[in-house]
């Protein structure tokens, strides 16, 4: 249920950067299956506060298979986190399957978790209960909800036999391999039929090879079962196989890379990557730090507007006295 | 194939999730707890029937209700028609009696039965022998109930229950033999024919059947007046048949009804025993009220005997000598009840307290589950449902076996108290985990192992300052409420009972407050010196964990309830001792017979006796002040040896040195030590004594001293022995001072060589007071519940540290990976858990400290030491240091059992489970 607020939303494409979007405007979409609206989450401490989330945009769209990198602190988790409904945003808004999750009540927040997002975490421990068997750790969260025992049953065993995992059903974690645990705790997550999965570093703890396998499955889960996916990941193995990629820097998404396959004339298929600087809805772009770099853009850049493109020149004066300060360099 | 013992261990675990070794131990806790709260005041009540058992039976007393209508007329009581019997009227009222007796609690007794009565006044009675010289014999007519069983018949029958011309009547052999009285002699009372049909023979001739009225077992002789010689008294036995007869034919004779309902008070318990006494009391008071008509049983020939509505209702008077055999159990049972008060009611708060921890540790162990869970969709209500459901079974088969084992264990110990504790136990049981678990969990969290909390640290701290206080304030203002109202209002049990909790509270508040900082400066001072165990321990001690507040809570009240009973249990050991040093003042007394005197080879004998550590000896002698022919008791004797003696004894000094440099005979006046009496007898001025009219003296009383051993008398006066001139008289009193003399020989030693000297041993006065039921069961009942208490304090320490057991292991291997050795581990150990070991001690013993003068005048002692009133609870700080010692000993092993399981489970595995 979608809880927009007074002013119209603003129809999306298909899930590209959000350039060009009124401020005075709430972001949201028809197809938008994840909808960040300048979203802030600030963790007060005893006497600092820090700022996790500094007005992230996102729009992740319906059936999208998506990747979120970034470094230690950027705030991917806290964003995982509130996309989960286990954790409030201090501002901005968060729309996912049409859920306001700034909106809801603790009970409709239950229902949320129940049944509208499953979730997948790092350590392959913590997602499945250790005294209970793959099938059972499965079927326990439809136990939440009304569903009837033949049904769950059904379920259990239809995702068990997706995901490639009914060999061992009726094993414990502790029989389980890595893999097979991430791909349990994926069906897990999938039990109640979500529309959203999100994983925090499935495949964090596993070596290259079982985490294909575990990246397969949350593939799987995408293509066969339509669920939209959001991955964080380190893993470029991972992040180089989905179409989308957005980066998060200090805070808010700095980057995104898409990807799209084109086939030769010998029918080959080759897989292109280009990478956007993510335009914000004030206009702000972040632009790459070994760009900066290499062409000494400090403190301020000069845009000169062409008619197909806005070109950004370092700051020739102030190079210009640099230089003349330091003749030697 | 999956075995049973499989799919039941499947089963278990799938209950108990990732806590079932805690679960296990929880479970053992409930097993513990509820057993603790059967087993200890069934216990209790179990001792305190033994003593009121044994109080019954040393009771001279009858034990035995006895109703009575007395001195009417037949038809002034009955007001029935001629030829109807009253025998259903008198049945119905004995039923109303038993069951009024019954409601009380009182146990009617089956053998001996109840029985009733109905006896006319004495009346001559023509056809019985006449004894010579002795005027015409008298009979009274009595109809008993069942005569059968308390008779045996020798010959004839017993009277027939049928109706006839000639009443029929048995009497006793002794009556049969005195008075001439055959089966088959027929006698005439005024109009009433009588008849002989049986002679029998009493059974139980003790009860109060045949005791109640002497002339019916046997004839009494009774003594001539003017108008009449004397003559012989007897008793008729008839049966209901003959009743119309009697009744009507002896209506101007005074009637007196009688019912008799003997009491089994080996069957009465110690808690039925207040209730038996107020409603036998009340019943006494005022009587058993019999309206019209009421007294007939519905049904029951309905009223054979007419019962008009005008008939006033008729008052059974009762009377018994049950309320004076239970009230020195009462006084004494109630003396004790403050005492066992406090325990159980801090034994009940400390066993609430180990199943909550208890309820922590499952709770703890089960939290990285019902997060997921929580993560997963799971609603609050069905985690609390998941965790009602494991402590169920956990807290049924646990209680079950615990309720078992306790009915066993204190057979015929019921206690109405006992299960209600038991209950609560169980509701803690089952609401403790549910809250435990639930709580933390209201705002879901991310899987990490830790439920979320959105509270600042600065908000944490701000609401345990307000909890803190609350807690403090209502603690303290329930002291002083309860001091106030439990003193002021007739319920001294109150106040006392809960004192102890309410103290706990604040001190354990100081305790958390005040150990942190201890701690810190304690790890300032080991961050100096080279080592690292102490350093990282104490730093780990500085940081009071969540929920500190309950282990430190119950570990100050599991020492105050150590030591504060100890010091009730040397002040009980200190009053008793006093009291025979009260009673016989020395460790044994010979008192020769009148006018005989102790042999000097005797006092020789008793001197060389093993084990007597010295003697004195004495001359009493009756004295008077010819002044004022005030009579008093004089004793004489060697001031220096009878100090020596008598100085053991607890009080006032002998005044030695006052007697000393006595003046020779006829010299100034004698100085003489007396005692108060004596002393308002004599006055300040020097005055005559004169000793067994043959001898006077001068005397001043120059000291004062308290009783003299062995001399009973109220005014005394002690003199040097030399006053008597030399040679000094044989003595006729010795005191002996050795607390390991052998008594038989004494007795053997006097009674050989003083025929009819008397030997007073204050062992045995000792013995006697120690062995008194009440206060001896209540020793035992407190020595359970200090046992009782310790063993609650090394749960709640062995619950504590498993609560940080998780956390200590990963610094241990964390240490243990950078080089901690294992020594250093240890230390480590001490030094993260012994500061709050230390302050609960310290914390505990201030608590039973500060409980002396604040419940010490509630609770006296006498009933212990049964001396009179002041014998109050004293502090005394070694069951203090003992306990507080305990303490921290007990917690250094159970440390040094964790230390080995954490290293044999290797640093390996923790850091695997953390990760």
């Amino acid at each position: 249920m979608t809880d927009s607020g007074s002013t119209a939303p603003v129809p999306l494409g298909d899930g590209g950067p959000t350039a060009g979007i009124p401020q005075d405007q709430p972001l949201t979409g028809a197809d938008g299956m994840i909808v960040c609206d300048r979203l802030v989450r600030i963790y007060s401490g005893d006497d600092i506060e820090v700022q996790a989330l500094q007005g992230l945009d996102l729009l992740v769209a319906d059936g999208e298979l998506t990747a979120l990198i970034g470094a230690a602190g950027s705030g991917k988790s806290t964003l995982m986190n509130i996309l989960a409904g286990l954790d409030t945003p201090t501002a901005g808004a968060v729309w996912v399957a049409d859920h306001n999750l700034g909106a809801m009540a603790a009970k409709e927040r239950l229902a949320y978790r129940r049944s509208i997002v499953g979730f997948i975490w790092q350590q392959t421990s913590r997602n499945l209960l250790p005294y209970l068997t793959a099938r059972q750790n499965v079927l326990l969260p439809m136990r939440f909800t009304p569903h009837r025992r033949r049904e769950r049953l059904r379920r259990a065993s239809f995702l068990l036999e997706t995901l490639g995992i009914a060999y061992c059903a009726d094993r414990t974690p502790d029989r389980l391999s890595g893999g097979e645990q991430q791909r349990a705790a994926i069906a897990t997550a999938l039990a109640n039929q979500p529309k959203v999965l999100l994983a925090d570093e499935p495949t964090g703890e596993l070596d290259s090879s079982t985490a294909q396998d575990v990246f397969s499955a949350l593939q799987t889960a995408n293509t066969e079962l339509g669920v939209t996916v959001l991955v964080v990941t380190h893993d470029p193995a991972v992040s180089s196989q989905v179409r989308r990629t957005l980066a998060i820097r200090d805070g808010r998404t700095s980057s995104e890379t898409i990807r799209h396959a084109t086939t030769d004339e010998q029918g080959r298929t080759a897989l292109h990557a280009r990478e956007y600087a993510t335009l914000d809805r004030a206009g702000r772009i972040q632009l790459p730090r070994e760009m900066t770099t290499r062409l000494r853009m400090r403190n301020r850049v000069q845009l000169q507007e062409e008619p197909d493109h806005i070109g950004v020149w370092p700051d020739q004066a102030a190079h210009q006295e640099r230089d003349h300060r330091t003749p030697n360099s | 194939m999956r075995t049973p013992w499989r799919r039941l261990r499947a089963a278990w675990i799938t209950l108990t999730g990732t806590g079932a070794a805690a679960s296990v131990a929880f479970g053992l806790l409930v097993f513990a707890s509820v057993l603790a709260s059967l087993a200890i005041p069934r216990d209790s009540t179990g001792l305190r029937t033994g003593a009121l058992r044994h109080t019954v039976a040393a009771s001279p007393l009858d034990s035995a209700v006895v109703g009575t209508i007395g001195l009417l007329t037949a038809s002034e009581t009955f007001g029935q028609s001629a030829g109807e019997s009253p025998a259903p009227e008198i049945a119905a009222i004995g039923a109303r009696l038993r069951s009024r007796l019954a409601a009380t609690g009182m146990p009617i007794a089956s053998d001996p039965p109840p029985w009733s009565s109905l006896t006319s006044g004495y009346g001559p009675v023509t056809g019985a022998a006449r004894a010579a010289g002795r005027g015409q014999p008298q009979f009274e007519v009595t109809y008993r109930t069942a005569l059968a069983r308390y008779s045996h018949v020798v010959a004839g029958r017993l009277p027939s229950a049928g109706q006839g011309a000639t009443a029929q009547a048995a009497v006793t052999t002794a009556t049969a033999a005195r008075l001439g009285l055959r089966v088959g002699t027929r006698l005439t009372m005024g109009p009433v024919p009588l008849v002989i049909t049986g002679i029998i023979r009493p059974v139980h001739p003790s009860s109060d059947f045949w005791t109640d009225d002497p002339a019916a077992a046997r004839p009494t002789l009774i003594a001539g007046t003017s108008s009449q010689p004397a003559h012989w008294a007897g008793g008729l036995f008839i049966g209901a048949g003959a009743l119309p007869l009697a009744v009507s034919g002896l209506n101007d004779s005074l009637m007196l009804l009688t019912w008799v309902v003997p009491a089994d008070l080996g069957r009465l318990t110690a808690d039925q025993a207040s209730a038996v006494q107020a409603g036998i009391n009340g019943l006494a008071s005022s009587g058993l009220v019999i309206s019209s008509g009421a007294a007939a049983a519905p049904g029951n020939a309905t009223c054979p005997v007419s019962c008009p509505s005008t008939t006033p209702p008729v008052t059974v008077t009762v009377n018994s000598q049950i309320p004076a055999i239970l009230a020195s159990f009462a006084a004494a049972d109630n003396a004790v009840a403050p005492v066992l008060g406090l325990l159980y009611v801090s034994l009940a708060v400390m066993g609430a307290v180990v199943v909550l921890l208890g309820a922590r540790l499952v709770a703890q162990r089960r939290a990285a589950e019902f997060t997921l869970m929580r993560a997963r969709g799971a609603a609050l209500r069905q985690l609390g449902w998941l965790v009602l459901r494991a402590s169920a079974v956990i807290a049924v088969a646990a209680g079950a076996l615990a309720a078992l084992l306790a009915i066993r264990l204190t057979p015929g110990g019921g206690n109405r108290v006992s299960w209600w504790l038991a209950g609560v136990t169980i509701a803690v049981t089952l609401a403790g985990p549910v809250l435990m678990s639930v709580l933390p969990q209201r705002v879901a969290a991310p899987a990490t192992g830790r439920p979320a909390s959105r509270v600042s640290g600065r908000t944490r701290a701000a609401r345990r300052i307000v909890l803190e206080a609350v807690l403090a304030a209502a603690a303290i203002g329930g002291l002083i409420v309860l001091r106030k109202q439990g003193l002021s209002a007739g319920n001294p049990s109150l106040y006392p009972s809960a004192a102890p909790v309410l103290l706990a509270i604040p001190v354990a508040v100081i305790v958390l407050r005040c150990y942190p900082p201890a701690a810190r400066a304690l790890a300032r001072i080991a961050g100096r010196s080279r080592g690292v165990a102490a350093f990282v321990g104490l730093a780990r001690a500085t940081r009071t964990p969540p929920g500190a507040a309950l282990p430190a809570f119950a570990l100050v009240l599991v020492l105050t309830m150590v030591a504060f009973p100890a010091m009730i249990s040397a002040s009980v050991n200190r009053g008793q001792v006093a009291e025979s040093w009260r009673q016989v003042g020395a460790d044994a007394i010979i008192q020769a017979p009148v006018r005989a005197v102790i042999p000097p080879a005797l006092q020789r004998q008793i001197a060389a006796m093993p084990g007597v550590a010295a003697t004195a000896t004495g001359v009493v002698s009756d004295a008077a002040l010819p002044a004022s022919g005030q009579e008093l008791t004089a004793v004489f004797v060697s001031p220096a040896r009878y100090a020596a003696v008598t100085d053991q004894a607890p009080g006032v000094r002998f005044p030695v040195a006052a007697l000393s440099g006595t003046p020779a005979r006829g010299a100034a006046a004698v100085p003489a030590a007396a005692n108060a009496a004596a002393a308002q007898l004599v006055g300040a001025a020097p005055a005559q004594l004169s000793l067994d009219s043959t001898q006077t003296m001068t005397i001043r009383v120059a000291g004062r001293t308290g009783g003299v051993p062995g001399v009973g008398a109220d005014a005394v006066l002690v003199l040097p022995l030399q006053a008597l001139g030399s040679p000094a008289p044989a003595p006729n009193l010795m005191l002996v001072d050795g607390s390991g003399l052998d008594a038989a020989q004494l007795r053997a030693d006097v009674s050989r060589e003083l025929p009819g000297g008397l030997v007073t041993l204050r062992a045995a006065a000792l013995a006697a007071i120690t062995g008194a039921p009440v206060p001896q069961a209540a020793q035992v009942a407190l020595a359970q519940g200090m046992a009782a208490a310790a063993g609650v304090g090394a749960l709640v320490l062995l619950l504590s540290l498993l609560l940080g057991a998780r956390t200590r292991d990963m610094t241990l291997a964390r240490m243990a990976t950078m080089g901690l050795r294992r020594w250093q581990a240890q230390l480590m150990l001490v030094a993260e858990t012994l500061p709050e070991v230390v302050a609960a001690a310290i914390g505990g013993a201030a608590c039973a400290w500060l409980l002396v003068p604040l419940i010490g005048p509630s609770v006296n002692l006498a009933a212990f030491t049964e001396a009179g009133p002041g014998v109050t609870v004293v502090s005394a700080p070694f069951p203090l240091a003992a306990a507080a010692i305990g303490l921290v000993v007990a917690s250094l092993l159970i440390l040094a059992a964790q230390a080995v399981v954490s290293y044999r489970r290797g640093s390996a595995r923790a850091l695997r489970i953390d990760g």
